[in-house]
């Protein structure tokens, strides 16, 4: 490859050579996520049942409610990424570890099918528990509208708009949903932990944790990238377009878990899960060099009593912190 | 979320219908633990990068020796992925009580595997989180066994 191309191009002709490794932090990151693999029937989901027996209707009704917060359609994730930008990258270690993230989201697929197949949820109930709140509905607006881009249109990514129509694909779908909203979510899984249930199905999410958080790792510096080759993209409005994205989504989601959550779910109420959101987007933010826009403080750092928010904190920063704290030396 | 909007009512009758279609899909054998899956965890073991022996050392099938060479790596993050992980040994967990990390410390106090005693000293812990997750794991529901 022709490093002086950059990292966005299409053809065939194009990314076909290894070597030499363009973006190392793409080779990094193939490394690890290999390093990583995992597979769901390497945990005994069916020994949780004994806990799922004894589970108290909320606790019954928040897994059910938690399957809705991933999104079991793991295919149209991967659509996203086969059509919106696997073609549109040039460098092949990019298109490695993309093969990668793709055959994790088809794990993550089957993982959640092994769920719905081992409890007894309702599938449709699953997916459907709550969409018909308007919070959720604008929050599913906003994702399948660059979904669809992604998937059924085609950039010209020789042009200023079509790069911009890139990375503001990857905002919405790698920044915001899989680096923001996922967490809730997340949140609320390991919240299981506290209660010592769940425990082959904490397992679960946690590898799910693990991949999402290169995903997200991969696509930062996939927009980083693009951004530094193409400094007639990254133009003040559009930095401005980008940061105000990432602030209505934060928005998007304190609306979602208000209306969700007034009572609180499995001793988590809204205000304390969007303060984690906001201090997740503060270091999206921060990531794509924004600086923090709420400033505040991790709820879940300080753990005072009964609360699984310090193993929490400490799973996401032992990931993403240690990776960043490597990839800086 | 789970874009159901985006299903079409022909979609979602057939998403409906599958609910009670029994046949599974999940019931695939992983591959199985190999000498050779055994070799590829202690080569990543020997990585220089510090990324790479984290993930050996969470390794669904990591061998014991592993753990054990591991848990003596110079890097912390690597230690305290042997104390999170469930299945380290119970020794291995109580050498790393002492461990001069914090962190390392903590991540054995959260351990469910962690004898009682060995929480119970972390309990008095000079670190303030180390402390405070020895409470919190204290007061953790007691795990109640598959029949």
């Amino acid at each position: 490859m022709n490093a002086s191309k950059g990292i966005l191009g299409t053809g065939i002709e194009e990314g076909l050579l290894l070597k030499p490794v363009t973006y190392p932090w793409a080779m990094e990151l193939y490394d690890q996520a290999v390093a990583n693999t995992w597979f769901p029937n390497e945990v005994q989901l069916g020994e949780d049942l004994a806990d799922f027996e004894r589970m108290s209707e909320d606790e019954r009704h928040a897994l059910t409610f938690l399957m809705s917060y991933f999104n079991p359609n793991e295919l149209l994730v991967n659509k996203a990424l086969a059509f919106g930008v696997y073609p549109y990258v040039n460098a092949a270690e990019c298109h490695l570890y993309l093969a990668k993230q793709m055959w994790e989201e088809a794990n993550h697929c089957m993982s959640f099918e092994y769920v719905l197949e081992t409890f007894p949820i309702d599938r449709e109930a699953a997916y459907a528990s709550h969409v018909e709140v308007p919070s959720m509905a604008a929050k599913e607006a906003f994702e399948i509208r660059f979904i669809k881009r992604m998937t059924e249109q085609t950039l010209d990514i020789t042009t200023v708009e079509g790069k911009r129509d890139f990375v503001r694909n990857l905002i919405a779908y790698n920044v915001i949903l899989e680096g923001i909203w996922f967490y809730s979510g997340f949140m609320l899984a390991l919240s299981f932990r506290q209660r010592n249930l769940l425990r082959n199905f904490g397992s679960l999410i946690e590898w799910i944790v693990r991949d999402e958080s290169l995903h997200l790792k991969f696509g930062l510096n996939l927009i980083l990238t693009v951004l530094d080759e193409n400094p007639d993209v990254a133009t003040e409005d559009f930095a401005a377009e980008i940061k105000q994205m990432i602030l209505d989504a934060v928005e998007m989601e304190e609306a979602y878990n208000r209306d969700l959550l007034p009572n609180g779910i499995l001793g988590l109420n809204a205000d304390y899960i969007n303060q984690y959101v906001r201090y997740l987007a503060d270091r999206r933010l921060d990531e794509l060099g924004f600086g923090p826009h709420y400033g505040v403080a991790n709820p879940a750092k300080w753990m005072a009593t009964a609360n699984d928010t310090l193993q929490l904190v400490n799973f996401f920063e032992s990931i993403n912190t240690s990776y960043e704290v490597n990839a800086k030396q | 979320m789970s874009c159901i909007g985006f299903l079409t009512p022909q979609q979602r009758a057939a998403l409906r219908a599958s609910s009670q279609d029994g046949t599974p899909l999940s019931r695939f054998a992983s591959p199985p633990a190999t000498a050779s899956k055994s070799d590829r965890l202690r080569r990543l073991a020997q990585s220089p990068v510090a990324a790479i022996r984290e993930s050996a050392a969470l390794a669904v099938r990591v061998p014991e020796d592993v753990l054990v060479a591991l848990a003596a790596d110079p890097d912390e993050g690597v230690r305290w992925c042997v104390a999170r992980n469930r299945r380290t040994p119970v020794t291995i967990l109580v050498e790393l009580a002492g461990d001069r990390s914090a962190r390392v410390r903590a991540w054995v106090a959260a351990n469910p595997a962690t004898p009682v005693e060995v929480r119970d000293r972390l309990a008095d812990d000079p670190d303030d989180t180390v402390r405070a997750i020895a409470a919190w794991a204290a007061d953790r529901p007691a795990t109640v066994e598959a029949p």
